[in-house]
């Protein structure tokens, strides 16, 4: 099985864009040999779903790049270190690229994992910036093409 | 006579934000507090001016984990506001819809939040290295409860196929089957879930007090989607209320410990929950649910408010095997995939209720006659537990210092006492922040 998982938040705008794609990939029934999963801040659901039968995974997130709002960059987790600190507070706070090695300390070796990151512009809305709104079906294209290819 | 002071801002491992302070000098209690710092989020503003069909979408998003539970009630109190009867197909699959969300919040709760805790660990993490095969099972069952909901509803978290009148889409005869062979393949997890439990059950605080549990009663099934108001008093006496009392029952008011509304009904605090249902409706339990009850050496009325997550894990084995009922009811009667949304047929004020994992959910709303909502109110059940999980510090407290237990101690066991009440204190977000190795 493949994968795009849509991480983030509603209420916090430009961090909303991972599931918004995900939601939308399966709104409008693009699933085509792999399966669009809004993942949110349940990290949880991510370990379950990722194992040694998943064959490619492609995470899409809000990730703050230092590059223009609205702009995406495609990497994979080795390429990048987190400098995210964590609170431990709360079951809703959690880490990408913390979660990627949990679920390789669990099942072993993980098939290859790609990370779609979109600069965000804008953190304190309910909605996306007018950057991420007008690149909206593009990242989504892209997401669906870089999972089937 | 020992000075005890526990501050603990915020307590780890439950859905928000809530403090523990507890200050006893030479002996004697000065402050034993459950305290709620949450801000409050105005979804009732949020939803007026909005049109009827985007209602639920709007109110699922007060709760990821009780997504489904708030998507129900919402479409019930929708339904009864604008006179819309949905048919007994669209009935069932909600019915098995709720209990996906029922095993999957279960099955989060009790291996993710409290496991850690029967264990001697700090979280679910440490597990990876010690207990593998736990976790791995606990996966498993997380994996199910999403392609469960999945399957039924696009999606398990803010599912999108609950409409208005029903739903958007239906499962055909395919999707029903596979349903039933994912469900059947996770029995032997089940077994083993209640081996891993029987193990460290020992270690679940004794600890009773009466108080008084709320929850669904209905004819159909064990109270979970539909039904009135049962409360049960602790000498075993049941009243019920229609859904559209729910105000009676709730009597929310305001206490200075709490941002959270308290509520209380016959008795000065409630539960509600998987406790608070199993309880109430013991005897609707699925046959295989009560066999693990048994094997888990649970009987109702149980008082202990620790025995609430065994009561979840019972709850997800009834929520399993009931789905598998209905859907061989389903495939009996044929599913009409080309079932039109019923309309409505009239305006005005509507009230609906479902359980959700952490107790009984009541939506309230009212229509223009261009279906537009003026008013919403909507009453979740961790405020509900609130004032229960206080009035248990105040008991549970006295009796560890006259055991004279470490500050250590009370401390744990104070916040294990939360997190057996599941609460879902409110929601946060996160996003990656990342620099690229050079």
């Amino acid at each position: 099985m493949k994968y795009i998982f849509g991480f983030g938040s509603y209420y916090r705008g430009d961090d909303s864009i991972g599931v918004r794609i995900c939601e939308q990939i399966i709104l409008r029934n693009l699933e085509d040999g792999f399966k669009s999963v809004v993942v949110g801040n349940n990290g949880s659901l991510f370990l379950s779903l990722v194992d040694q039968n998943t064959h490619r995974v492609l995470i899409v997130d809000s990730a703050d790049m230092e590059i223009s709002p609205g702009e995406y960059l495609i990497f994979s987790p080795d390429q990048v270190k987190s400098k995210k600190l964590l609170s431990n507070f709360s079951t809703h706070e959690g880490d990408v690229l913390k979660l990627i090695k949990i679920a390789e300390k669990i099942h072993g070796q993980l098939p290859p994992i790609e990370i779609m990151g979109i600069q965000p512009k804008c953190l304190q809305s309910y909605q996306l910036s007018p950057e991420l709104q007008q690149n909206f079906e593009s990242y989504l294209q892209k997401a669906i093409y870089l999972i089937k290819h | 006579m020992k000075d005890i002071n526990i501050n603990v801002h915020h307590l780890t491992r439950v859905e928000g934000h809530g403090n523990i302070v507890v200050n006893v000098k030479e002996g004697k209690i000065e402050r034993c507090e459950w305290q709620v710092p949450e801000a409050p989020r105005f979804f009732e503003a949020m939803i007026r001016g909005r049109h009827y069909s985007e209602v639920q979408r709007i109110t699922s998003r007060i709760c990821g984990i009780c997504s489904v539970g708030h998507t129900l009630a919402s479409l019930k109190a929708t339904e009864n506001a604008l006179g819309i009867k949905i048919s007994k197909q669209s009935e069932i699959l909600r019915r098995m819809l709720k209990h996906a969300e029922n095993f999957d919040s279960h099955v989060l709760h009790v291996f993710f939040l409290v496991a850690p805790d029967l264990f001697g660990v700090k979280s679910v993490f440490p597990l990876v290295e010690t207990n593998s095969d736990v976790v791995k099972i606990a996966l498993r069952m997380k994996r199910l409860g999403h392609e469960w909901g999945s399957l039924l509803a696009g999606r398990t978290t803010h599912p999108i196929k609950c409409i208005p009148g029903g739903w958007s889409e239906y499962p055909d005869e395919e999707q029903l089957n596979q349903l039933k062979k994912l469900i059947a393949d996770r029995v032997p997890d089940v077994e083993a879930t209640v081996e891993v439990l029987a193990s460290v059950a020992h270690k679940i605080p004794d600890f009773t007090r009466e108080t008084e549990y709320i929850g669904l009663v209905d004819e159909e099934e064990y109270g979970m989607y539909d039904g009135k108001i049962g409360c049960l008093m602790p000498d075993g006496k049941l009243t019920t209320y229609e859904v559209k009392d729910y105000r009676s029952v709730t009597n929310e008011w305001v206490s200075p410990l709490s941002t959270a509304k308290y509520t209380k009904h016959f008795m000065d605090s409630y539960m509600v929950g998987a406790l608070a249902r199993i309880n109430i409706n013991f005897d609707r339990l699925h046959p295989q649910a009560k066999k693990v009850a048994q094997a888990l050496g649970f009987k109702a009325i149980c008082f202990n408010p620790y025995m609430n997550s065994v009561a979840q894990f019972i709850e997800a084995v009834h929520s399993a095997y009931t789905t598998l009922d209905y859907a061989d009811q389903l495939l009996e009667m044929g599913v009409d995939t080309k079932e039109k949304p019923a309309q409505p047929t009239k305006f005005g004020k509507g009230f609906g209720s479902t359980e959700v994992p952490r107790g009984i959910l009541f939506h309230e709303y009212e229509y223009d006659k261009d279906g537009f909502c003026v008013a919403g109110n909507c009453i979740i059940p961790t405020n509900q537990n609130h004032a229960n999980i206080q009035k248990d510090f105040e008991k549970i407290l006295p009796e560890m210092l006259e055991k004279d237990k470490s500050e250590k101690e009370i401390e744990l066991t104070m916040e294990m006492l939360v997190r057996a009440y599941d609460p879902c204190i409110s929601c946060s977000a996160h996003y990656l922040d990342v620099e690229f190795k050079r």
